[in-house]
Parts: structure tokens; C-alpha cells; sequence
């Protein structure tokens, strides 16, 4: 479904991303992982059109999206969250995800009804009329993930979705991404919590200093020597 | 035909006028260059400034080019004691605080020169007269005030690279988390830049006060052609401000020559909006970079290559 | 439970009734009727200053809109009002051509001004914007003067309506309602944009560019389209003042002090808010006019520096504005008043 090849971003003499050649299948959950500064936000951000690469390609459906805007990416159906939640603050939770549910030309009255149905697909707690800045940690997670899912993408890139919650929260939210799975949404997410990602994902792709260190499987990979390195390491 | 000498002319004039608009504009290429905040009442400080050195030479019958000494240490504090009261404070928050901060500093400096001081226009007379540079005669004033550009240029460079706090301050405009963890408290090192940049002015002034006369409102006159400066040359880059200051000084100087000096301003602002249509295109890199370094770096790739 | 966000349960009808039952819904109606009844009573002064109060708040909701919704630092709308006014002046006294036509010129330059100078600076971070837009102010400002001969250059020059136009607007009490009427388009406008596609994105963007894009919102064109409409109801409130003031000046017209007032106006009021430039305008021109007519010269500086102090202190302090400080007035109005059935 979306595949980079030899993807690459330096910044000055840094090379964040380093030749980086994955793909991810469509209708999968693939997780992303790696220790801090490995680069897997900044793959993200190459992905999304948010950096332009150095070098390499990203192609989507077959389609190449490299040097696309964000916002031409996000309509062909790629969406993300981000690591911080960006909420609109001063607006209710509905209206925030109106912003994302009033793209293929729908009337306000439609998106308003929209919003609010993803609300319920992501099993947001509390009342949708309240404004986003008086929001718990819990709640700004599955609104970043709401605003994303109203675009209606078939690719939806997690970052950290469950970074800061609670093992119980942690695990409600977990049934949320299975469940956008199940209704046919392809995911790719970047994860710090190894049970979230190794009890989620199809196949795990594994980045350290900007390369793919290895990719396979959830047990593959919590078996690969070079992993436990990586993590273990010094 | 344009004859030779008058071209000259123009070019030494523009030149010479163009380093004094560097100088004003290097307190403001350094504050938004650090901070990232654009100080709109850079052009208010130097009315102050100017009006220091205004009195510090009718009460003191002190030289102008003298009064530096005492007016730049003391806009230095004053630098600093703004950034705690006004600065401060709102750094984090979004860009319209800051220019509204520093819009509310403009009327309070404006209006507190107008109602203490007037608004007749208020010009030294400390004595200097003409000279003959290059065959071609100007204001002795004038050629010290480029000199002192010249050596203020000089002075921020070495101190931006060769010193202590040049390092923080540099490392800090880089990236302000990473020089954080390195020990650089960016609290202190925005104190000192805000400081250094009114200093700036503080040298400014007094070379201004020396060829302009100075009435509340001079600063507004300078502080646009100021942000044409520093949009050419570059944030925090002390030569590159100083040649696009030249090269405005050179167009101003061509323009009311040829034309009529109230042209020059939409000249230069044109020239401003073509350097962001340029940019915006992206043919002119990162908006933190100078027209005229990128342009060099352009040529020497070319050169390389 | 979730408990959701209602959207369309009630009919408008049965909203109107239910908001004019509160006792802030009944008292702003009582406002504006006896707003509607002051000719009856108030002198030709104050409604002049209550026409400049409309003229004013049409431009500041204009830069609410680019500034307040959007986020974006506008500082050059009064060149939009100077293309509005400097239109009609010219239009109708040099080509002879009707208030309706000038107007329609000055609006649609203005729009391709604010195209022009959007789409480059858009693209770059904030200041950028703000900068370029004086830049374009203080430029019009030069050229005005420049080519003195065709624009009466620094003293301006008066303008000289259709008669029919001209009595009309002389009339105080008729220009007051002609004025009201348009200030009353120009909220209606402002409050749908708020509650549009438009509205939402500009929104998004004020809070979180990236995040604005990453849902679809295509930025730079919507800045673009929020700058475009704010520079037509800037030339809008140019346009009728030139007609009203009969006459234009560039150091009124092109002046980087109104391109701040309307920022500031808005700033006090509340920005990004429907009511905020509108509470603003009302609060700060009756006070500006009584400073500059009134105080004058000297004291009037002075009161300057306190407008200094005052506009930093509330930028440090209470940077939401005057709106959110209403809410409690509003509601201890609606709970200490008998509601109306």
C-alpha cells in the first residue's frame, strides 16, 4: 500500500533517516519502533510531506507522493496523529473534529454529525461539548485519533498513541485501534510501549540511527540478538 | 549618459549612508535572529537614543561619536531591563503578543519624547564639517559614522564567535532545548541579546543623532528600511547585514538621484516583498538565510561544481 | 456517557425564542432597539461619532477575521481601506463614474492586493507576514504622495457624490441608518464565516498549522481566501467613508497607525471571538475620539502613553480581552433576572 525506497533525510551533516526501504501491506497493523533518535518521527515526517527528502521516494497505491503537501497527502488518505496532541483549544471537541470531517465538501450540519459519530468509533469519554483545552490526557489522545479518522484515511499513522496513559486506559485504547483496523483502516504506528506494539502488530519494522535495523515479525523481532542490543545496549 | 564621477558619487554616498542603516539594523538582526521575536519598537529606542545624544551634547557639550561611550553601556541596561519587564514575560507566547508588546513600547516612547522634549527637530551642531574622500566631497560625519559601523560590525562578529556568551548566544538561536541541556540557560542569554541589541541602537543613535536631527517620530522613518536590511542580510548575520545595508544605501542613494527621494521607500519595499516572492517560491532557501550569503554560497557551488 | 454536542434537535424559530427568554438575550434586544430609536434623541454629534464607531468596527471585524480567526498579524489593512476610499474619491471625481461602480473597483483591487501579497508571505513563519503587510502600506503611502498629481497627493482631496448620495449621507439620521445597517451585514458576514468551512480552518490554523494540514486543509490557501474577504470589507468601510468624510488623505487613509488600531480595537475586545472587534470598536473610538478632540495636543500624548501601558499590560496579563471578563457580567445578568417565557 505504501512503500519508501531509499528514503533519506539529512539535516546539515546528520543523517535523521538513512536509505530507508520499507512497505507497508495494506490492511495490516505495522509498528515502527526504535530508541529515541532513531528517526522514526522524522520518517513520519517524510512520509506525511512535512520534510521533503534528501533523497528516495514514497509511493502510495502506486502512486508517487515524495514532494506532495501534507494537506495533498492527507486528502489521497493518509492521516497522522502527532507525539504531542494538537488540539484546537479554544473550540468543543466536536468542532475540532469537524475540522478534519469537513474535507470531501460536506456541509456543516453533515460534518457536525460526522464528528461526532467518530467520536463514538473512538470511544471518546466525556461531553463532546466541552472545549479541548479542559481535556485530560486520556481524551486528547483519542482526539488527535478522532481528528485523524474523520478525514476517512485508509492509511492512519499513529505516533505514540498510547504514550502517557495508564495500563487500564492503555488497554481501552488498544481495542480502538483492532476495531479501526478491523473496519478496513491500514495502520502504521510508532511505539515506545513493547506490549502495545508487539501485541498489535502484524509485522514490525525496527529503526536504529536512522536505518532499518530489521523487520519481521512480532517474535522475529523480540528475538532478533541485534534488537536486544540495540535496546539493552549501552 | 551617466557620467563616471556622478556614478561614483552616488555609489560612495550610498555606501556610506548604507553602513548606518546596517548599524541600525544590527540590533534588530541579532533580537530576532536569537529570540525569534521582532522587535517593532527597535525604531522607538533609537529616537531615544538619539535623543541622548542629542542632550548629552547640549548639557554635557559632549561629541557625539564620544557620547557612545556612555550611551550605548546604558541602553545596554535599559535593553536588559525591557527584556525582563516586557520581553520576558510573553516570550512563549504567539507572535501577536510580541508585536503588540513592543507596538504599546512605541507609543509610550513616542508620546513621552513628544509631550517631554516637543516636536521641533533637534540637531547637533558639534562642529564637524566636509571632506574630500576619493576625489569626491562629503560629510565628515557621515565617514565616521560608517567607520564606526565598520568596527561595531567587526566587534559583534568576534564577540558572536571568539567569546563565551557569543557561543551561548549562538548555540541558543540554533536550538534553544539542545543548548539547554548543555548548560546554556536561554533565560540569561536572551537578557544579554536583548541587551546587546539595544546597545546596538545605543551606538546607532549617537551616529544618527551626528547627520539627522531627531523629532519622536525619526524612528519610524529608519526602522522599516532597518527590516528591508535584515530581511536581505540575514538574521543574526552581522556581514550580511552590513552589505545589504550598503546595498540599500546604494539603491536609496540611485533612486533619489535619478528620480526623486520619495521614491526610494517603495523601491526598497519592493525589493523586500521580491526577496519573500523569491523565497516563498523556494528559490532562495530558509527563511533564516540572507539573500546575499545565499546568493554567494550559490556562486561558489557554481564554482565548485 | 457520552453525552453529544446537539446540532440541529431544535428549529431556528424555537432557538430565537428560547435565547431572546434569557434575560441576555432580552436586554441585548433592548439594546438594539433603543440603538434603533436613537435619532429620536441623540444629537447630530453623537451620531456622527456612533457612524465613525460602525466605520471603524467594520474594519476591525474585517482584521478579525484574517487576524482573530486566523492568526495572522495583519498590519497593513488600512491599505485596503485607503484602495476603498482613494476609488471612490478618484472614480467618481476625475472619471465620473457612480459610487456603486468606484466601490467595486476599490473592493476588487484590494482583493488582488491581498492575493498578491499573501501568497508569497503566507508560505514563510508569522513575522514575515506582518512585516510584508506594513511594507505594502508604507509603500502605497510613497507612491500616493508620488504621483501627487493624480491622487492630490499629502492634502488629499474632497469628494464630490452623486447629489442624490450626497443628501442622503448628509443627513445624519439617514447615514446613521444606512451605517448601522451595513455594520449589522458586515457581523452577519463575520458570523457566518466563524461557523463556515472557511471559519474552521482558520481556526485550525491560528492553533496548529501542521496540525491544520495534516487534516487536509490546504493553509496558505485559506489564509489567502481569509486575507481576500478581510481586505474586501476593509475597502468596503474605505469606500463609505470616503463618501461620508468627503474627503481622503493619504496620512488618513494609507496610515499604519489605523492598520494597528483595528488590531488593537480587536486585541481589547477579544480576538478570534464573533463580539470581540465589535465590543472593542464600541469601547475604544468613543474614548480615542474624546482623547484626540477633546484632550488634544499635549494631554493627548500623555493619554498615549497610558494607551501604551494599558495595551502592554493586558497583552501580559489578559491577552483573551475584554469578552471573557463579559461572560461573568452576562452571566449574572441571566441569573439574577427574571427569565421570560
Amino acid at each position: 500500500m505504501l512503500k519508501t525506497e531509499n528514503l533519506t533525510k539529512r539535516f546539515g551533516s546528520v543523517v535523521a533517516v538513512d536509505d530507508v526501504s520499507i512497505e507497508i501491506p495494506e490492511g495490516e497493523i505495522t509498528g515502527l519502533i526504535g530508541p529515541n533518535g532513531a528517526g522514526k518521527t522524522t520518517l513520519f515526517n517524510l512520509i506525511t510531506g512535512f520534510y521533503t527528502p534528501s533523497n528516495g521516494t514514497v509511493t502510495y497505491k502506486g502512486e508517487d507522493i515524495t514532494n506532495l503537501a501534507p494537506h495533498e497527502i492527507s486528502k489521497k488518505g493518509v492521516s497522522r496523529t502527532f507525539q504531542v496532541p494538537k488540539p484546537l483549544n479554544q473550540l468543543s471537541v466536536t468542532e475540532n473534529v469537524v475540522v478534519g470531517a469537513l474535507g470531501e465538501g460536506k456541509g456543516r450540519q453533515a460534518a457536525m454529525e460526522k464528528a461526532n459519530d467518530t467520536l463514538d468509533r473512538v470511544n471518546f469519554q466525556g461531553d463532546y461539548s466541552m472545549t479541548a483545552n479542559s481535556l485530560n490526557v486520556g481524551q486528547l489522545k483519542r482526539l488527535e485519533i478522532a481528528k485523524a479518522v474523520a478525514t476517512d484515511p485508509d492509511l492512519l499513522m499513529l505516533d505514540e498513541a498510547v504514550a502517557g496513559l495508564n495500563p487500564d486506559e492503555r488497554g481501552k485504547l488498544v481495542n480502538v485501534i483492532e476495531k479501526l483496523n478491523d473496519q478496513g483502516i491500514t495502520i502504521l504506528m510508532v511505539e515506545h510501549v513493547m506490549e502495545v506494539v508487539m501485541g498489535l502488530s502484524n509485522r514490525v519494522i525496527v529503526l536504529d540511527e536512522g536505518k532499518v535495523l530489521t523487520e519481521g515479525t512480532p517474535k522475529e523481532v523480540q528475538n532478533d540478538d541485534e534488537v536486544i542490543e540495540v535496546y539493552l545496549g549501552t | 549618459m551617466v557620467q563616471a564621477d556622478i556614478l561614483s558619487q552616488i555609489i560612495l554616498y550610498g555606501v556610506l549612508t548604507g553602513g548606518v542603516y546596517a548599524l541600525v539594523a544590527m540590533g534588530l538582526s541579532l533580537i530576532f535572529g536569537v529570540m525569534d521575536v521582532v522587535n517593532f519598537a527597535h525604531g522607538a529606542y533609537l529616537m531615544l537614543a538619539m535623543y541622548s545624544s542629542y542632550f548629552a551634547w547640549q548639557i554635557l557639550g559632549l561629541d557625539p561619536f564620544l557620547s557612545i561611550l556612555l550611551v550605548a553601556p546604558a541602553f545596554f541596561v535599559f535593553g536588559v531591563i525591557s527584556e525582563r519587564l516586557i520581553i520576558h514575560p510573553i516570550i512563549d507566547e504567539p507572535d501577536f503578543a510580541q508585536i503588540f508588546a513592543t507596538v504599546g513600547l512605541i507609543w509610550v516612547f513616542e508620546n513621552f519624547a513628544h509631550y517631554f522634549i516637543g516636536t521641533d527637530p533637534k540637531g547637533i551642531e558639534a562642529g564637524y564639517g566636509g571632506m574630500s574622500l576619493l576625489g569626491v566631497p562629503v560629510q565628515e560625519v557621515r565617514v565616521y559614522g560608517f567607520v564606526i559601523a565598520l568596527l561595531t560590525a567587526l566587534g559583534m562578529y568576534l564577540l558572536l564567535e571568539k567569546t563565551k556568551i557569543g557561543l551561548a548566544i549562538r548555540a541558543t538561536a540554533q536550538d534553544k532545548e539542545a543548548a539547554e541541556l548543555m548548560g546554556m540557560s536561554s533565560e540569561v542569554v536572551y537578557m544579554v541579546t536583548f541587551g546587546l541589541g539595544i546597545a546596538l541602537v545605543g551606538v546607532a543613535g549617537p551616529v544618527m543623532a551626528s547627520i539627522y536631527s531627531t523629532t519622536p517620530t525619526v524612528g519610524a522613518n529608519y526602522v522599516l528600511i532597518a527590516f528591508v536590511v535584515v530581511v536581505l542580510g540575514g538574521l543574526g548575520d552581522v556581514f550580511g547585514v552590513l552589505w545589504a545595508g550598503m546595498l540599500i544605501g546604494i539603491v536609496d542613494a540611485a533612486v533619489a538621484f535619478f528620480y526623486e527621494p520619495t521614491l526610494s521607500a517603495p523601491v526598497y519595499y519592493t525589493i523586500f516583498i521580491a526577496v519573500l516572492v523569491l523565497r516563498a517560491t523556494g528559490h532562495l532557501g530558509g527563511s533564516d538565510e540572507g539573500l546575499l550569503s545565499r546568493i554567494a554560497n550559490i556562486a561558489s557551488s557554481n564554482e565548485s561544481s | 456517557m457520552s453525552q453529544k454536542q446537539q446540532t440541529s434537535t431544535d428549529s431556528i424559530a424555537g432557538k430565537i425564542t428560547k435565547a431572546v427568554g434569557k434575560p441576555s438575550g432580552y436586554l441585548s434586544l433592548l439594546v438594539f432597539l433603543v440603538a434603533l430609536a436613537l435619532p429620536l434623541f441623540a444629537t447630530n454629534y453623537i451620531l456622527h461619532i456612533l457612524i465613525l464607531v460602525f466605520i471603524t468596527g467594520i474594519g476591525a471585524i474585517a482584521w478579525n477575521i484574517i487576524g482573530g480567526y486566523g492568526g495572522q498579524f495583519a498590519l497593513g489593512n488600512a491599505v485596503f481601506y485607503g484602495f476603498g476610499a482613494y476609488s471612490v474619491a478618484l472614480l467618481v471625481n476625475n472619471y465620473g463614474q457612480s459610487f456603486f461602480v468606484a466601490l467595486a473597483v476599490g473592493i476588487i483591487l484590494s482583493v488582488l492586493l491581498a492575493v498578491l501579497v499573501g501568497y508569497p508571505t503566507f508560505t514563510l513563519s508569522g513575522h514575515y507576514f506582518a512585516l510584508a503587510t506594513i511594507a505594502v502600506v508604507e509603500g502605497m503611502l510613497y507612491l500616493v504622495l508620488f504621483f501627487g498629481d493624480f491622487t492630490g497627493g499629502a492634502i488629499g482631496q474632497s469628494v464630490t457624490p452623486a447629489s442624490w448620495l450626497a443628501d442622503l449621507v448628509g443627513n445624519r439620521v439617514i447615514a446613521f441608518y444606512i451605517f448601522f445597517a451595513i455594520f449589522g451585514l458586515c457581523i452577519l458576514i463575520s458570523t457566518w464565516v466563524r461557523y463556515s468551512k472557511l471559519g474552521y480552518y482558520l481556526l485550525a490554523i491560528r492553533e496548529d498549522q501542521d496540525a491544520a494540514a495534516a487534516l487536509g486543509v490546504n493553509t496558505t490557501r485559506y489564509k489567502i481566501y481569509g486575507f481576500a474577504l478581510s481586505a474586501a470589507m476593509t475597502a468596503l468601510a474605505g469606500g463609505m467613508y470616503a463618501v461620508y468624510g468627503t474627503y481622503v488623505s493619504p496620512s488618513g487613509a494609507f496610515s499604519l497607525d489605523l492598520s494597528i488600531q483595528y488590531a488593537l480595537i480587536t486585541l481589547i475586545g477579544g480576538m478570534g471571538t464573533i463580539i470581540g472587534p465589535i465590543v472593542g470598536t464600541l469601547f475604544m473610538v468613543p474614548i480615542q475620539q474624546y482623547v484626540t478632540t477633546v484632550l488634544g495636543g499635549n494631554l493627548g500624548s500623555l493619554a498615549y502613553i497610558g494607551y501604551g501601558v494599558i495595551l502592554i499590560v493586558v497583552i501580559i496579563y489578559a491577552p483573551e480581552g475584554l469578552v471573557t471578563r463579559l461572560s461573568f457580567v452576562r452571566e449574572w445578568i441571566d441569573n439574577t433576572l427574571p427569565e421570560v417565557k
